[in-house]
């Protein structure tokens, strides 16, 4: 216990003022720390167990159904198969969606609802590393969540037979595919749910408006191409990002044409990544725009 | 300038909001490193003042410099330098002061380790070494300040930029934040650029003052040089107001209404504003209730300032904008 300082101040303890003559690891570091941060914030670790609670169970809900498959496609020796690679995120979206609705707004509104915005603003960062920082960490957030429960999957494949290494060599070609899907996926999610959510300092604002985006673009997406009947109208159902999604998983995964929602012959594969990509750079627009003009 | 170290500078700075507020209108200053007060009214320009040498407002025209760097063209060096306290609230609650500080002297580059023990050591100087673990919802006012100052001092800057530190306090507060100021800047050789719309409590910290109002600056001078210009002597007769301070104008005094029935009349030349008085009581044969030395408000003193030619005489180190 310090001896408090005698001055008429009271409680002020004085053992004096030391000055920092150590490293400074300047901006990527700075980068590299406030993305560390971001991932803690996007699984709530250190926060305690009730705000742990939520990132938990959505985490849970999305790579359970996995684990679920992969057991069945080991005991049934493949024939139960309601999941695979390729359809798993859209007969799943609705927890990606929950998940994103839940995180973005702990990354991208808290910050601006406690105005602590301004205080990253006024060290050496510019905004754009913030921003950089804030969506790779839900990127990897989701990307986690994406790529377990497909890596599950072809667990469960490798282990379905006794010759594992066959098996794996079998099975190797789904890799870079998962991995590919997974990643455009977690971009996606990440930087469209991150841009909605940096628009409002209100958080349970900024959760139903990401929510409501993925929701209602998909509802919309299914009133356009039932109601318009014309050529071009099987560019609408792209309204909805999960299809964007499907099809891309249904392209680069090789799902046939018979087995594909999506792929048919005069609906080329290409489009749904190109809308997948357009969706990422909207998002990534979009918080530039934001983070540009957003007041300190 | 010559040889002396500059802390800042602004040149014929301006800034104009997009809604076509004039937040800074041709402001032109130099300071030295200390203790520097900036007073002026709410909306006289001084926390987009501090946000243009943060680099967080690029002014509309003119120059500043910060440590010889300019704050436009180099905000990453500036920032470095600096510490920031921001006017308003600006600490989240969900987390304790010990990871928010250690968090934030990561995000000035600081490693892991250091982050960690600078981030005490300034809770420990702050005051709150106790309280460090706890999460700061559960902060009064006067620790949120502290934590604030906390963060602003955490990467050891060369200049600490406060805007109205002292905000909500209550008085203990308030002085044991301008205490915690002035062994800051006085002791550890850090500038302090403190604003404040009370000029008491600058001038018990500082050793130098601006004050700017319509974002113009109406003085920059040594505190002492401000406190002459501020004093005053209150007089109140029963009754003849009016007629005692028409005298004094027609002697060349200007006194003014202090507000509840008395004059304010300023100090500049004591013993004569004395003999005045005494003088134009007696002639008028004016029943004299009280005549008491006092201090005018800093409103005034713009006021002043602003309606008629400056009050400093020449020779100070005002440069304001003729």
């Amino acid at each position: 216990m310090t001896e408090p300082a005698r001055t008429d101040t009271g409680t002020i303890y004085d053992i004096g003022y030391q000055h920092y003559d150590g490293a400074r690891l300047g901006r990527p570091y700075a980068i590299w720390s406030l993305f560390v941060h971001g991932l803690g914030t996007v699984f709530a670790i250190g926060r305690g167990l009730r705000a742990g609670l939520i990132p938990l169970v959505l985490g849970a809900a999305a790579i359970l159904p996995a684990a679920f498959q992969a057991l069945a496609t080991a005991y049934t020796d493949g024939m139960v198969e309601l999941f695979t690679y390729s359809n798993y995120f859209i007969n799943v979206s609705i927890v990606f969606a929950f998940f994103c609705a839940s995180r973005a707004p702990e990354l991208m509104s808290a910050d601006q609802r406690t105005h602590t915005l301004v205080l990253y603003f006024a060290r050496a960062l510019h905004r754009g590393d913030y921003v950089l920082a804030k969506v790779l960490a839900l990127v990897t957030g989701v990307l986690f969540l994406t790529v377990t429960p497909l890596l599950i999957l072809f667990a469960g494949h490798v282990f379905s037979t006794t010759d594992l290494w066959a098996a794996f060599l079998d099975e190797a070609h789904a890799l870079a595919p998962i991995l590919g899907s997974s990643l455009v996926m977690a971009l996606m999610m990440g930087t469209v749910s991150a841009a909605i959510a940096s628009l409002t300092p209100r958080r349970s604002l900024a959760a139903a408006a990401v929510l409501g985006y993925f929701m209602i673009s998909r509802v919309l997406a299914e009133i356009l191409t039932d109601s318009i009947n014309a050529t071009w109208v099987s560019w609408m159902d792209l309204v909805d990002p999960f299809i964007a999604l499907g099809g891309f998983a249904d392209w680069i995964f090789g799902t046939g044409q018979a087995l594909s929602q999506y792929l048919g012959p005069d609906v080329p594969g290409w489009r749904f990544g190109m809308a997948c990509l357009l969706y990422t750079l909207a998002g990534v627009s979009l918080l530039v725009a934001r983070y540009a003009k957003v007041a300190t | 300038m010559g040889g002396r170290v500059q802390l800042l500078s602004a040149d014929q700075l301006t800034m104009r909001y997009p809604g076509g507020v004039l937040a800074l209108d041709d402001l032109t200053l130099e300071l030295e490193p200390g203790l520097v007060g900036l007073v002026g009214a709410n909306g006289a320009g001084k926390s987009t003042f501090i946000k243009v040498l943060l680099g967080l407002l690029r002014p509309t025209s003119g120059r500043a410099t910060v440590l010889g760097l300019d704050p436009s063209a180099d905000p990453i060096e500036v920032r470095q330098r600096i510490g920031y306290l921001p006017e308003h609230d600006c600490l989240p609650t969900d987390i304790s002061a010990a990871d928010f500080i250690t968090h934030m002297a990561r995000m000035s580059g600081l490693p892991r380790s250091s982050a960690r023990e600078r981030a005490a050591e300034m809770l420990r100087h702050v005051g709150l070494y106790e309280a460090r673990y706890r999460t700061m919802d559960g902060y009064s006012t006067g620790m949120k300040q502290r934590v604030k100052l906390a963060q602003a001092l955490v990467h050891d800057p060369r200049l600490l930029l406060l805007d109205e530190p002292t905000n909500g306090l209550d008085p203990g507060g308030r002085d044991q934040m301008l205490e915690l100021i002035r062994r800051t800047g006085s002791q550890f050789g850090i500038s302090v650029l403190v604003s404040s719309h009370l000029l008491g409590e600058i001038e018990r910290v500082c050793d130098h003052l601006i004050a700017i109002d319509g974002g113009r600056l109406v003085r920059s001078a040594r505190i002492g040089v401000f406190t002459e210009q501020t004093a005053a002597l209150a007089v109140q007769v029963d009754y003849g107001t009016d007629r005692l301070r028409a005298w004094l104008a027609r002697a060349g005094l200007d006194a003014e209404d202090d507000g509840k029935g008395g004059l304010l009349v300023p100090l500049l030349d004591e013993s004569n504003a004395y003999d005045l008085v005494r003088d134009g009581v007696t002639e008028l044969e004016l029943p004299l209730i009280r005549l008491q030395r006092t201090r005018r408000q800093l409103q005034d003193l713009f006021r002043a300032s602003a309606d008629r030619a400056p009050l400093v005489p020449s020779g100070t180190a005002a440069r304001g904008p003729s």
